[in-house]
Formats: structure tokens, C-alpha cells, sequence
């Protein structure tokens, strides 16, 4: 059995450099991995990153104005002027004398009946005169009875403002003397809560610029004057970030507009 | 300005990492990177040399002219690979040796297996290719990440002297940037290591059905050549 030449146009070597199919594919789909890999691991490491739940704060311009329940004296209702009834005059019907004849009697009550009209003509312009002079009396007594009210009140208000004044004062005073004494807390704990290192030497002193939520918890703390140590600035940074439990101050008005403390603590080594 | 809450997001403890820590890391990530690359390539490699393997032997067993398979392997039209290389190489030698008179069939045959033994020695080179890389890798990469691990505490208990009292939160981010190395290792030294055993496992599979191919057609051959 004879077989024809071997038909080979293209002579091949053995040696050939041969190249692997799909390279570029391959190079993506590894990219693909990794960028896979790391954001799973990114993604993965920040779930387990516990943000501290935001801490809700109402912004004050100026501390609410302190309650100060204080009397205003209200101004007495206007006393009503009583009208006076001016008293009624009995028309005293004269008697008649008597009558002697017809004719005198026509005459004589002819005459008195004239005389009454008059009379009760007198007696009535007589009353609507002192009507209106009693009126024009308590109009005037109202209008002075309202000056006297309105000089009081202002007698009584300031009073209460300078009573306010005084008292704002007191209570300012006493809420620096309790700010300087919550200071001086805060400081105490910071200090005994710092390991200060024994390469510290000298007396250090640090001041911190603290920032306190209403509730009295630091959430910010910011050294304003170093000491000049670098070791002792950290011991102390780390004692205030250490500080779990705060001391609540005594009331949430203790701090004016900005709740922020400037300690200085001190060290003697 | 003191930070109340530690940040510990992954890129910034990257970041602050000491430099031979960064250094490991990029090694690691390099080595990974490589080593994924390979296990894509050797996974289209693979799957190609089984893919033909398996025509080639439904073609050459279907009963097809052989001297028709070795006209269209050797026409260069296109290079064929594993099995059918290795025909190739196996018939052309024996026309040769054929084309020669005075030879006997002892030679002949002996000739024949020899080319087909040098291809599918080559061919099994070209499958074995890179796989040292990925047992490297496999090996080595976890050491790497290791020794930034040990280095990265080294360094993270180092800054600890100057304190009086040390706590957990001094060390704890340095700590965690320096198991990021072994992290990082090891996920190049895991899919290294599977890979490397899977491919190893399906070219020995191939090889023996290069070779049992290879005793196949040498008998086949030598029968025609008796006759």
C-alpha cells in the first residue's frame, strides 16, 4: 500500500512559539476578580464600622429668657361712674288758701296753677344743671384716677425690671460660679484619667478647648495652647477620648450661647 | 484635632500603612493578579486541548480517511494542536520511513512512535506551561503576607514604648493594616492553590488520552505497514 508524498506547503517547526488563546479575556476577567475582591473587602470592612448614632442638638442663639413669673399689677378696671340719681324734689303744692269767692278761686288757681308750671319749669332746668355738673365731676375723677394707675404701674415696672436686672445678674454669677466649678470637674477627671509617662518632666500644662453637648457628653475636644511635650499632649488626648461617662452638669442652662469649656491642666511630675 | 470616632475604613488603614507593609501588599497584589490571570488563561487552554481532543477522536474513529485527516492537518491552514499534532506528526514520520524502501517494520514503528512520543511531550509542555507559577504562588504568597503581617505588629507594638499604659486601642488599627497583608496573600494563595491541583489533575487526564491515543494508532499503522 503506497500512500502519496506527504503534502506540506508550509513547512512547520516543532519549535514554533506557540501562544496561548484567550490572554486578553483572561487578563480581564482577573481584573474583574480583584476589583470583586477588594470591593467586597472595602464593603465588607466598613459594615463593621460602628458610626456612633448622631447626637441631635438644637441650635440656640441665646438661652430662652429665664422665667421670671413676676406680678404685673393690672390696671383696675375703670370705675364705672355710678350716676347718681339726682334726689327728687317733691313739688311741694302749696295749699291753697281758701277760696272766698268763684271768681277768686278762678283767679287764684288760675294764678297757681301758673305759679307751679313755673316752678316746675325752675325745678327741672335746676336738675338738668346739676346732672351736668356731676357729670363733668366724675369725668374729671376718671381722668385722674387713670393718671394715678398709670404712674403706678410704671413705678411697678421698673421695679420689676430692675428687680429682673438684679436677678439675671445673681443667676450669672451663679452660673459662672457653677461653670467654673463643672470646669474645674472636668479638668480633675481629664487629669486623674491621664498616664502621664515618666518621660515627663517639669509641669506641663496643657490648655484644651472642649465642646460639650447639652446632655454634657464631649464631642469634640481641641488643644489650644500645647505644653510644649509632645508625649504629655498625647497622654492627655487620650485621657479625654478614654472618658466614657462624662459628669452631667447640673442643668442643661449652665453654658450660655456656646457650650464650650477652655481647661487648663496641669501636671506636676 | 482629636477624632472621637476611628475611622477604620480599609483604604485608609492601606494608606497609612508602614512603607514595607505597602510594599508586601503590592507584591501580593501583583503575584494575585498574575495568578488569575494564568488560571483564565490555562482554563481557555484546557477546555480547548479537551474540546479537540474529544472531535478529533470522534473524527479519526468515526471512521474517516486517514490520509484525508492528515492532508487537512498538515495543509497549514490552521495549527493543530494536541491530538491531532500529534497524528500529524506520527504519519508524516512514517511516510518518510515508508517512502524509504529497505526498512524493516521494527525501525519503522520505532521511528513513528518516536515522533509521536517528541509532540506530545512538547504538547504537554504547552498545557504545563505557567502552571509552576500558580503552585508558586499557591506556596509562597501566604509567607509573603506573613512576614507584612508580622512586620506591620512589629512596628504597631514598637509605638507602644513610649507609653505608660498601653491599650488596645493604640494597636488595634495597626494591627488590623497589617492582616491585611495576610488577607490579601491569601486570597492569591487559595484560588492558586485549587487551580493548580485542577489543572494538574485534567491534563494528566489528557496526557493518558494522548498516550492511549499514540498505542492506538500505532497499531493501526502497524498493521497497514504489513501488509
Amino acid at each position: 500500500m503506497t500512500y502519496p508524498p506527504p503534502i506540506s506547503r508550509h513547512r512547520r517547526s516543532p519549535l514554533i512559539e506557540r501562544t496561548e488563546p484567550g490572554k486578553l479575556p483572561a487578563a480581564l476577567l482577573a481584573i474583574i476578580v480583584h476589583g470583586a475582591f477588594f470591593a467586597l473587602l472595602v464593603i465588607g470592612v466598613s459594615w463593621q464600622v460602628k458610626h456612633p448614632a448622631p447626637a441631635i442638638a438644637e441650635l440656640w442663639d441665646q438661652l430662652p429668657p429665664i422665667q421670671n413669673v413676676r406680678e404685673v399689677p393690672t390696671p383696675p378696671a375703670p370705675i364705672e361712674p355710678e350716676v347718681v340719681s339726682p334726689p327728687k324734689v317733691e313739688p311741694k303744692v302749696e295749699k291753697a288758701p281758701p277760696q272766698p269767692t268763684q271768681a277768686d278761686i278762678n283767679l287764684q288757681a288760675k294764678r297757681a296753677k301758673l305759679e307751679k308750671e313755673e316752678r316746675e319749669k325752675q325745678l327741672r332746668d335746676e336738675k338738668a344743671l346739676k346732672e351736668k355738673q356731676k357729670q363733668a365731676e366724675v369725668e374729671k375723677k376718671r381722668k385722674e384716677d387713670g393718671a394715678k394707675q398709670k404712674a403706678i404701674q410704671k413705678i411697678a415696672d421698673d421695679k420689676a425690671r430692675a428687680e429682673q436686672v438684679a436677678k439675671e445678674a445673681a443667676t450669672a454669677s451663679a452660673r459662672n460660679a457653677s461653670l467654673n466649678e463643672y470646669g474645674a470637674k472636668i479638668a480633675k477627671l481629664i487629669k486623674d484619667r491621664a498616664n502621664i509617662p515618666d518621660s515627663v518632666t517639669g509641669r506641663p500644662e496643657i490648655q484644651v478647648r472642649v465642646k460639650l453637648l447639652v446632655n454634657g457628653a464631649i464631642f469634640d475636644a481641641q488643644v489650644v495652647r500645647p505644653s510644649g511635650d509632645r508625649v504629655y499632649d498625647d497622654a492627655v488626648e487620650r485621657a479625654i477620648n478614654g472618658i466614657r461617662n462624662w459628669p452631667q452638669p447640673e442643668s442643661a442652662e449652665l453654658f450660655g450661647g456656646k457650650r464650650e469649656l477652655i481647661l487648663n491642666i496641669r501636671h506636676e511630675r | 484635632m482629636l477624632n472621637l470616632s476611628n475611622d477604620m475604613a480599609i483604604l485608609s488603614l492601606i494608606a497609612n500603612a508602614s512603607i514595607i507593609v505597602k510594599i508586601v501588599l503590592a507584591i501580593l497584589i501583583v503575584a494575585s493578579m498574575m495568578s488569575w490571570w494564568y488560571i483564565f488563561v490555562k482554563l481557555f487552554s484546557v477546555r480547548r486541548a479537551k474540546r479537540q481532543a474529544e472531535e478529533f477522536e470522534r473524527e479519526f474513529w468515526g471512521g474517516a480517511d486517514i490520509v484525508g485527516l492528515y492532508q487537512r492537518a498538515s495543509a497549514g491552514q490552521y495549527e493543530p494542536t494536541g491530538m491531532e499534532r500529534i497524528f500529524e506528526a506520527g504519519f508524516k514520520e512514517y511516510l518518510k520511513l515508508k517512502s524509504r524502501s529497505g526498512a524493516d517494520i521494527g525501525a519503522l514503528m520505532d521511528g513513528t512512535r518516536r515522533a509521536m512520543k517528541a509532540t506530545f511531550q512538547r504538547e504537554l509542555d504547552y498545557l504545563e506551561a505557567h502552571l509552576s507559577f500558580l503552585a508558586t504562588v499557591g506556596s509562597v504568597s501566604p509567607y509573603i503576607g506573613l512576614f507584612g503581617t508580622v512586620w506591620g505588629i512589629m512596628n504597631s507594638f514598637r509605638s507602644l514604648t513610649n507609653m505608660a499604659q498601653a491599650t488596645l486601642a493604640q494597636v488595634a488599627p495597626g494591627m488590623a493594616e497589617a492582616l491585611i497583608a495576610t488577607a490579601i496573600g491569601l486570597f492569591a494563595a487559595i484560588p492558586a492553590v485549587i487551580a493548580y491541583n485542577k489543572y494538574t489533575a485534567e491534563i494528566d487526564r489528557l496526557a493518558n488520552r494522548y498516550e492511549s491515543f499514540m498505542e492506538e494508532f500505532t497499531n493501526i499503522l502497524q498493521r497497514q505497514a504489513v501488509h
